[in-house]
């Protein structure tokens, strides 16, 4: 399928839970606070959310604690920025690697992919703790019967994320300024999503154009199966999966090939 | 599919051609990236009904190519070591890289009964933060190792290089040669039937070399073939059982060391 050998991929199964350690590794053994990092960064994002958002704004949050909306959001916002910041490098990051070993490349952008999944758990646990503490204080938020479904969106967002990063990946090799070009369009997508606004809060008449955005139906998902507030429409969701089916395949297939030439062209 | 002769055979090359073109050609589109995964697809789809293994040219050579190497044609036989000389230029390397799978051939093909791994540079993935036993597991699995495999003779790998008592210590901390020494130790004790070594022993010392030398021997007995590549002449007569010398992309002679050295120096 997808022109994939999944024979190799499965002789070489070990190199994805070895790279997924090293990547981890690589990242924080050198810093001061190690993966505590992952648990500031949401922390400090979500705060300027709060005051920039909420008190200064006064964005609605659909009814739930400030703080507890955004978080949400951004764990979900922080897998898929994460995610494509290393997979949108791997083949030029490793080009080295690429020209002197042998493997199925495959593997190196879906451990990075998996290797995010640490990170976002790690910041579920403070979305946890945040959830609890403003439950004791009162506030009137539970999940929704949607909650079942997240392991499904959680899928779709892996796929989102590997897919994008492999169009990435595999256009940065011919086209150098790829790379930037993601790193303009990173923080627009952010605004674009509703991440520190809800899906509500925008003129139903306009609704549409963020819908287009395959990412908004995903953490409209997130937040009303972890908060119970968000608009989440089966007929909203199905472009969304189809979108994220088509750029999965197509990035796949594009990357085998262009991995195959870049070694004679990096 | 080529079918060995002989099933003493290990390695087979037949026809096997590589050429670049000197020009940059027509900036290749993503359309023609998609047609040619596409092609792939279906053309590995008809080589399986068809019982044969499909070839990777695409078209002919045009004008202004450069040959790397053209048309050659040997076989390895089990348990030889078969040294490549040739000066700079003459398509060593890409021949390794050829036969390593790193990049398809323009034309003809080759076959290798088992499996096959690589040394195109030492420390290829090593990373400086993980410890020695730790890069010693990634390394191995890259060289197409299970990681229990790896873990089986890490002793063994260990002893070798001489690092067992800093095996809990960052690559990083380690000299030049040891972490040298660690990564040709992972290559001898890798379970592939076809070695490839490419100018890897040429910075050992005259005992890490003699250690080497009875490692490949004893591999020798079981069958294993190794392809070596060095400028080193006390080497090539060291370890190599036959010699191939390439000229500007062809072979210029074949057989005995001593009467290709010969040849060669002059």
């Amino acid at each position: 399928m997808v022109g994939i050998d999944w024979k190799l991929l499965y002789q070489y199964r070990d190199l994805l839970g070895l790279w997924i350690r090293r990547d981890i590794v690589s990242k924080y053994r050198q810093t001061v606070l190690g993966p505590l990092w992952f648990i500031f960064q949401p922390l400090v994002t979500a705060l300027v959310f709060v005051v920039i958002f909420s008190k200064g704004l006064k964005l609605s949050t659909d009814g739930v604690p400030a703080p507890l909306f955004y978080l949400t959001g951004l764990v979900v916002w922080n897998y898929v920025s994460q995610c494509l910041n290393s997979t949108s490098m791997t083949l030029v990051a490793n080009s080295g690697l690429f020209k002197k070993v042998f493997f199925p490349r495959l593997i190196l952008p879906f451990s990075y992919c998996l290797s995010s999944l640490v990170s976002m758990g790690i910041q579920s646990g403070v979305l946890a703790i945040c959830y609890f503490y403003f439950v004791v204080q009162g506030a009137d938020t539970r999940p929704d019967i949607l909650v079942l479904l997240l392991p499904v969106l959680l899928v779709q967002l892996v796929l989102l994320s590997f897919g994008l990063g492999l169009w990435i990946s595999a256009l940065s090799v011919k086209y150098r300024d790829f790379h930037h070009v993601w790193s303009l369009i990173a923080p627009l997508w952010l605004y674009a999503t509703p991440v520190s606004y809800p899906l509500s809060a925008i003129p139903s008449d306009w609704q549409w154009i963020i819908k287009l955005n395959p990412l908004t139906i995903i953490i409209e998902g997130f937040r009303l199966g972890i908060l119970g507030v968000g608009t989440f429409t089966p007929s909203d969701w199905l472009p969304s999966v189809l979108f994220t089916l088509i750029i999965s395949i197509s990035g796949t297939m594009l990357f085998q090939t262009v991995e195959r030439t870049c070694v004679d062209s990096l | 599919m080529l079918i060995p002769s002989e099933n003493n055979v290990r390695v087979r090359a037949k026809g096997l051609s590589k050429w670049y073109f000197s020009q940059r050609k027509s900036r290749s589109s993503l359309q023609d990236a998609f047609r040619e995964q596409w092609n792939r697809i279906c053309r590995r789809q008809m080589g399986e009904l068809n019982g044969q293994v499909s070839k990777p040219s695409r078209q002919g050579p045009l004008e202004g190519t450069l040959w790397a190497v053209k048309d050659l044609t040997f076989e390895i036989k089990k348990g030889e070591v078969l040294g490549l000389v040739g000066s700079n230029g003459a398509g060593k390397s890409t021949l390794v890289r050829l036969l390593s799978r790193l990049t398809d051939p323009s034309e003809g093909e080759a076959w290798v009964e088992g499996k096959v791994a690589s040394v195109l540079e030492v420390g290829s993935g090593f990373h400086p933060d993980l410890s020695v036993r730790e890069n010693a597991l990634l390394n191995g699995v890259f060289l197409g190792m299970r990681k229990n495999e790896v873990e089986d003779r890490m002793g063994e790998i260990l002893d070798f290089s001489q690092l067992k008592d800093r095996h809990s210590l960052a690559v990083k901390k380690l000299s030049q040669g040891m972490q040298y020494r660690l990564a040709v130790s992972v290559a001898l004790h890798s379970n592939a039937d076809f070695l490839l070594l490419d100018e890897v022993l040429e910075v050992a010392d005259r005992d890490f070399e003699l250690r080497c030398f009875e490692r490949v021997q004893k591999e020798q007995e079981r069958g294993k073939s190794f392809l070596f590549v060095s400028h080193n002449i006390s080497q090539i007569k060291l370890f190599c059982s036959r010699l191939l010398w390439l000229n500007e992309g062809s072979i210029q002679s074949e057989g005995n060391p001593e009467t290709v050295l010969e040849a060669y120096l002059n």
